[in-house]
């Protein structure tokens, strides 16, 4: 029985409360509770998602065959550029932060985060830098057509004069802003709200990895916001940063950039890795292995992803090939670390397949594809011939599409139900996977071997015909990736009214979030349940188990003392 | 699907509206500690961009920039550090419950950094350079200059505020915390400005 008494708008059959219309939309746009913060951060997430998407239709559609033109160089431009600072920005950061402000207070046993105006805060941020963002289509000269890093000179007030460049850039840094403060909000709470008996080692693994991604947030992001103002400077009042005509050095802003570009991959990245570290171990009936490993493997993931940011910058011959190199590959190392733990967790377990399983799993698979054509990339040797090719394009969508896409979709069949208290449809669930899995798979692998055989990347179109076959299939993978996610939004507005009733813990789970009724009262807990692992429910379920464990470690600790 | 779980509430769990953590600094310190954190990076952007700039360029500074005034500068130097100090005036004051103390010395702050801004853009009015003019060197020159200046306006503006608010009974000895983490956050805003003084008017 759960400690909360279910709540009656959740109830079948049950007396429905409902208050007046406006009351719910004052409410919405006044909350504070990290809950409603959450969800609201995932729907501007999804529709942004939606937004990128159909960009990157309309990118696939323009490649399909050689000399197609769809679209003008000049539109395909802003829609390319476009595409990838909607999706980094205004799909995944959201998305993450969404799954964050959901979950960490819940799994910590909190009532709420640290700074709940400041959550708010940041998170009315979003839709405010992203409709700033996307107004360049409204200006004159179009969006911002110069790809996602903005870089100097093609960005300059002479290459790129139309006002598309500064919206996105005062659009991005308000984002930007966004992220430290959610990072910080993030920080604090780990560090103080956390329920009696929770210490920092019994903390779930998903948490640990939001407090890796906000330090590094907390750390990067403010170095891009002061290059951008820098560019904007540039731009806007005269400046000659970065134009080497008059002392300016444009490697500088690459330095500034990557310092942010390579950080921001862990940061989207590692979230994701704590979420596939809550599936398996649950969906597999078994504790996950290597708990400490896994915790330190993350540290060095946030310490090594500081010191790598040149190894996109090997082919300007600016910087030491060898050292960023060397520690590019040894980021490989606790990365295999994960991936053993993954596995091993897997490993002999009563493994059930869920949907969200399932993700759990293609995330495996796919990111293991992404992280060893990373491998190649950073021995320096190699990115010298495959540097601005479709290799690059297809490994870093492996990594933040088939992995940390799929990523997301997991968490979202996982924990939708204690969002709404409702399940989504497995049957649909799975048919998505298949669908998405095949779609993924057909997109970028095309991508990477046409990046072997030579296709540049950022190309409005071309005139190979042998490429014609390879590009036609990752534009029918990135329609059928299309059809996947209109699938899940589906699924997702359906199960919203009409899905299965979850109850409290429809998943036979772990961790503190289970321990309260699906959706949760504001204030989050009644009780909490005794805290003396990283599993407390586990305990709950199984009090002889936990007590053996108990005993067993007690033992353990006093033959250590002698 | 469902799994009933054990009453919780009739175990001995922990009680509710507690923390594992209940030492150490404070929440709003701490946040402030972490917004500190992020602004050395952001200064730390602009000033690494300084020495990078200057080692690209030769001669740097530029030809007839060689000599800067340092006498303004410093005087707006010392201000700044008294300012830190009657900053720490003010955080002694409302701890003692003193609220002549508090106000006075909050407004002696504010003072203090609304005199410092003023100088600061009679100095960087009187340069014979801008953003533009002398290549990269006029550029980041003024966008550090201006960033910190933006800075101490953002102390000002917050210090006026709680000068206003303890004038009219604002704060007391067990809810001062809003001030500690103003006074933090100025602390830095000071550290910084030495920094930037050496960066722009020492080492050059």
């Amino acid at each position: 029985m759960a400690t909360t008494e279910v709540r009656p708008e959740v109830a079948v059959g049950g007396v429905e409360v409902r208050q007046p219309y406006r009351a719910t939309v004052l409410d919405w746009l006044t909350t504070t509770d990290h809950k409603k913060i959450a969800i609201m951060y995932f729907v501007t997430s999804v529709v942004f998602l939606c937004v990128g998407g159909t960009f990157a239709g309309l990118v696939r559609t323009q490649l399909m065959q050689s000399g197609e033109r769809f679209m003008d160089g000049d539109t395909y431009n802003q829609v390319m550029t476009m595409h990838a600072l909607v999706m980094v920005f205004l799909f995944l950061m959201p998305m993450i932060a969404a799954i964050g402000n959901y979950v960490v207070p819940l799994q910590l046993g909190a009532t709420d985060m640290a700074f709940p105006k400041v959550n708010a805060l940041s998170f009315w941020l979003v839709p405010l830098g992203g409709i700033l963002m996307l107004s360049g289509f409204l200006v004159k000269g179009g969006a911002a057509s110069v790809g996602w890093y903005i870089n100097p000179p093609l960005s300059n007030s002479q290459f790129a004069p139309g006002n598309g460049v500064n919206v996105a850039l005062a659009g991005l840094a308000i984002l930007g802003a966004s992220t430290t403060l959610g990072s910080i909000n993030f920080i604090v709470t780990i560090l103080k709200l956390r329920a009696p008996g929770m210490t920092m080692m019994r903390m779930p693994l998903f948490c640990w990895n939001m407090f890796v991604t906000s330090l590094l947030a907390v750390f990067s992001l403010p170095v891009l916001t002061a290059g951008f103002a820098m560019l904007w400077i540039d731009r806007n009042l005269g400046a000659n940063f970065f134009n080497p005509q008059a002392g300016g050095d444009p490697i500088l802003y690459q330095h500034i950039f990557w310092f942010f570009g390579h950080p921001e991959v862990y940061i989207l990245l590692l979230p994701i890795m704590g979420v596939v570290s809550e599936l398996i171990p649950v969906f597999s009936r078994k504790p996950a292995f290597g708990y400490k490993a896994f915790v330190f493997a993350t540290l060095a993931i946030g310490a090594l992803g500081t010191m790598v940011w040149a190894h996109h910058m090997f082919t300007t011959g600016a910087i030491n090939v060898s050292f960023f190199a060397a520690t590019s590959l040894l980021i490989a190392v606790p990365t295999g670390v994960k991936m053993f733990s993954w596995t091993a967790t897997m490993w002999r377990g009563k493994v059930k397949w869920t949907t969200a399983m399932l993700f759990a799993i293609g995330f495996l698979s796919q990111f293991l594809i992404g992280g060893i054509t990373g491998v190649f990339l950073g021995s320096g040797s190699i990115d010298f011939s495959v540097h601005d090719t479709y290799y690059v394009v297809g490994h870093f969508h492996y990594v933040l599409v088939a992995a940390a896409l799929f990523g997301v979709m997991g968490a979202s069949y996982y924990w939708f139900p204690k969002m709404t208290g409702r399940l989504l449809n497995e049957k649909v669930g799975k048919v998505q996977w298949v669908i998405m899995f095949v779609g993924t798979n057909m997109t970028f692998m095309a991508q990477q071997i046409l990046g072997i055989k030579g296709m540049p990347r950022r190309i409005e179109t071309y005139y190979v015909p042998a490429w014609n076959t390879l590009n036609l299939v990752s534009t029918i993978g990135a329609y059928l990736i299309g059809l996947g996610l209109l699938m899940w939004i589906i699924n997702m507005l359906v199960a919203r009214k009409r899905g299965p009733i979850a109850g409290d813990d429809p998943w036979d789970a772990n961790t503190l979030e289970w321990a309260t009724t699906s959706p949760p009262p504001y204030y989050n807990f009644d009780a909490l349940p005794p805290i003396r692992s990283e599993r407390p429910l586990f305990d709950l379920k199984h009090p002889a188990e936990g007590a053996e464990d108990a005993a067993e470690s007690a033992e353990r600790e006093h033959a250590g003392a002698h | 699907m469902t799994t009933t779980l054990p009453a919780i509430k009739d175990l001995d769990g922990p009680p509710l509206g507690q923390t594992e953590d209940a030492g150490g600094l404070s929440m709003p310190l701490m946040g402030t500690v972490l917004f500190i954190a992020s602004e050395i990076m952001f200064f730390a952007t602009l000033l690494g961009s300084y020495y990078v700039l200057r080692s690209v360029n030769n001669p740097w500074p530029p030809e007839g920039l060689e000599t800067l005034d340092l006498v303004l500068p410093l005087i707006l130097t010392m201000m700044l550090l008294t300012s830190s100090i009657t900053a720490h005036g003010a955080v002694w004051g409302i701890r003692n419950n003193n609220r002549t103390v508090f106000v006075t010395s909050l407004a002696l702050t504010l003072l203090l950094g609304a005199m410092f801004l003023v100088g600061e853009i009679f100095d960087a009015v009187s340069l014979d350079f801008d953003f533009g003019s002398h290549g990269a060197y006029g550029s980041i020159f003024f966008t550090i200059l201006g960033f910190h200046a933006l800075h101490v306006l953002g102390g000002v503006i917050f210090f006026a505020y709680q000068t206003f608010a303890g004038m009219v009974g604002g704060f007391s000895p067990r809810n001062y915390q809003a001030v500690e983490c103003g006074v933090w956050y100025w602390h830095f805003v000071d550290v910084v400005w030495i920094f930037v003084f050496f960066t722009l008017y020492v080492v050059r």
